[in-house]
């Protein structure tokens, strides 16, 4: 039996899906989290059923990426019924998709969710009459109460079994609901009005972040406590065990070996809490549906740097996995747009580079939660910056529409259960990719090419002989070690491993490495260089290989140029600044002057349209007089029509 | 007038949407169909969209693509 789950944007499919196969699909409270199709078996009151969760779609008509995907999965006719689920607020605009599958002649069944926000707001459901008028199975549900679950397996099961009727084909969404639905009436409470307020939503959203920041940051805060509880554990208690023990046995190298993994692993695993709690603030704000108002709040600000309200997702997934914020970007409006984020993306620093900036500054800064609030700020910063370089390739409008969705309080089980499952996953990714990395990396650094044992960080291993090339290019950085530049390569399988490497170098105290100018040059490089593998092959699904490839040498190579003047500025110190602080305006003002001139020149030229070209030279200043106009604009209108270029430059 | 003209907290219903043939279809969807009728409740800053209620569904729209539909005011009944 072969099912599939067909809805509106935001009304639980991905949420019923979880609950009924058990898996682990993304769900969120905005429109376009899910944006790939899965699919599992699940167990229908004793009938086993193939499951598939769908994006969301408005209609078949598609219009966005991932509404492409799903049309394509439901006209392959390859599901025996399809279940479509509709919120139980905007009922009527559900059933036109309804009639659309029915019209197609597909077996269909009706599950209405979030009927417990439907019964708040006063509006009212007849699911029996609805059925009948319809013609096919409908059943009402509030997936977060307890025994909905079992009611719904069975009208499935049922429904699958050949209650699930065709439907009529032909029927007026607004008269179907006639007296079997009514709505209610939507209060505005005062979450709505404070969240919606920018005055208040903007610095609450702000405080929210630094106050996440703070908690698993600042020292004597319950992440750092918890961090250093679970450090001592694992490489100190653990591995000294383990060690003790194959050392009695006579293996004095295993013994080695155990003990370097057991601090490499210890250290990475010790960041747990402080990457739970980072996840856990994102779940939460995604299960809120504050994300949205931010998003809608936000649009204007994204505009000025060539991008949509939207992207709001992508960024601040990114804080989580790059390469899972990838994956939303499918849900933006366009192409173009979506090889924008993907190329910025790689500024938001995801999870996995935490460990690194968090042991730099704890070797090197008296202050390490305002170092790292710093990194994290000039990374968000960067990416604008680089979002703002790419909009001047391409200078089309971008339009943005996007559906509010209902604020609610976060459902806690859910949240929890999100967490897990992120938690597990980091600690799956260190059991089995970095620690399999680093047993490699240990092994080629500890035995020379004869095979004999030569102990870790010596000169004559095999990898030591083939890495003294890559520190040279990190010598501008003032990183004089091979090692360190050996632990930034190794960033490329794992961002995690750079941490880990470095501690099998140095322990747990890096000021041996580096010099703390080289520190932060070393930390900028971080920031800004490419992704880890998994990412650049997201990217590389999302946008193709070729580009992927290019975007990650893109970013490296800016890496390593902010990493060599970051040094220079720090090093060189007070003349390098001086030099550059004056440079900087006077470049700028030789640019102005040049751009000025030019515009002064079409101007003349054509003054009917000097207003038009007013209004571009303002918009170039990131200033905004007028309300921007659809009409096309006169760079485009120049592009294809030869005759006015010409006109224009003949003068 | 253009949507992009409403003023906060005023009623208006749509005369005509002059967008893209898949974005109108989109907006049918949401509710933003000629003889609809929409209510302007929050402007964003830094120069952003409208938000809307369109026949219970909050949608938030940016100027420009607010500005290819036509309203004209109503009085709230």
């Amino acid at each position: 039996m072969r099912l599939i789950l067909v809805g509106n944007p935001n009304c639980g499919k991905s949420t019923l899906f979880n609950a009924l196969t058990g898996g682990h699909a993304k769900t969120g409270n905005w429109h376009g989290v899910t944006v790939g199709v899965s699919s599992r078996v699940a167990d229908l009151a004793g009938e086993r059923a193939q499951i598939a969760d769908l994006p969301g779609l408005y209609s078949l008509q598609t219009y966005s990426m991932e509404e492409k995907f799903a049309r394509t999965e439901i006209e392959s006719g390859r599901y025996d019924l399809a279940v479509c689920v509709a919120d139980a607020l905007t009922l009527s605009r559900s059933l036109e998709l309804l009639s659309e599958l029915c019209r197609r002649g597909m077996r269909v069944a009706l599950v209405v969710t979030m009927r417990d926000l439907l019964e708040r707001q006063g509006g009212f459901l007849k699911v029996e009459k609805l059925s009948e008028r319809l013609g096919i199975p409908v059943l009402a549900v509030a997936l977060h109460r307890r025994g909905e679950i079992e009611r719904l397996r069975i009208f499935l099961r049922d429904a699958a079994r050949g209650s699930g009727g065709k439907g009529r084909a032909e029927f007026d969404p607004k008269s179907v609901l006639e007296g079997v639905y009514y709505a209610g009436e939507r209060r505005i409470g005062l979450p709505d009005k404070l969240l919606y307020n920018p005055v208040f939503a903007l610095p609450l959203f702000s405080l929210i972040l630094l106050g996440v920041f703070f908690l698993a940051f600042a020292k004597g805060m319950p992440g750092v406590i918890c961090k250093q509880a679970c450090e001592r554990f694992v490489a100190e208690t653990l591995g000294g065990y383990i060690a003790a023990a194959v050392e009695r046995s006579g293996a004095a190298v295993a013994a080695d070996f155990v003990r370097s993994l057991c601090s490499s692993v210890g250290m990475l695993v010790s960041f747990l809490p402080q990457i739970a709690l980072l996840h856990l603030a994102l779940a939460l704000l995604e299960e809120s549906g504050f994300l949205s108002i931010l998003a809608f709040l936000t649009d204007g600000l994204f505009r000025r740097v060539g991008l949509t309200g939207r992207a709001v997702f992508s960024i601040l997934m990114g804080f989580g996995c790059t390469a899972a914020a990838i994956l939303t970007t499918r849900g933006l409006e366009n192409a173009r747009l979506q090889r924008r984020v993907i190329g910025i993306l790689s500024f938001v620093s995801c999870s996995a580079k935490l460990p690194v900036y968090l042991s730099l500054a704890a070797s090197f800064f008296s202050h390490p939660f305002w170092a790292v609030v710093a990194v994290y700020t000039a990374g968000v910063l960067l990416a604008f910056a680089a979002a703002l370089v790419f909009k001047h390739f391409s200078k089309a409008e971008e339009e943005f529409l996007l559906e509010m969705a209902h604020l609610q309080r976060p459902c806690l089980r859910l949240v929890l259960k999100s967490l897990l499952f992120s938690v597990k996953q980091f600690i799956m990714k260190i059991a089995t990719v970095v620690m399999a990395f680093l047993i490699v990396v240990w092994f080629l650094l500890s035995f020379s090419f004869s095979f004999c044992y030569v102990g870790v960080g010596s000169e004559n291993s095999m990898l030591a002989v083939c890495c003294r090339g890559i520190a040279y290019l990190f010598y501008p950085m003032g990183i004089r070690q091979w090692q360190v530049a050996l632990s930034a390569v190794s960033g490329l399988v794992a961002k995690e491993s750079v941490a880990g490497m470095l501690t099998l170098f140095y322990g747990n105290d890096w000021s041996a490495a580096m010099s703390a100018p080289a520190a932060a040059a070393f930390s900028a490089f971080m920031l800004a260089c490419s992704p880890c593998v998994s990412a650049i092959a997201a990217s590389a699904r999302e946008v193709g290989l070729r580009r992927a490839l290019f975007y990650a040498a893109g970013q490296t190579a800016f890496a390593f140029g902010l990493g060599y003047l970051v040094y220079g500025l720090l090093c060189g110190g007070a003349a390098v600044s001086c030099v550059l602080a004056l440079a900087a305006p006077v470049a700028a003002i030789v640019l102005w002057r040049k751009r000025g001139k030019r515009h002064e020149k079409i101007c003349c030229a054509q003054s009917a349209n000097s207003k038009r070209f007013h209004r571009r030279k303002l918009r170039a200043r990131l200033v905004r007089l007028f309300p921007s106009s659809a009409r096309p604009r006169y760079s485009r209108l120049r592009r294809s029509n030869g005759e006015q270029r010409i006109l224009v430059r003949g003068r | 007038m253009k949507l992009s003209e409403l003023a906060v907290g005023q009623t208006a219903e749509i005369l005509e949407v002059h967008a893209a043939p898949p974005l109108k279809e989109r907006l049918k969807r949401l509710n933003i169909v000629c003889g609809g009728r929409v209510r302007a409740l929050r402007r964003a800053p830094f120069g952003g969209g409208i938000l809307l209620d369109a026949g219970g569904t909050r949608l938030a729209l940016r100027d420009s693509l607010a500005a290819t539909i036509e309203v004209t005011v109503r009085e709230e009944e």
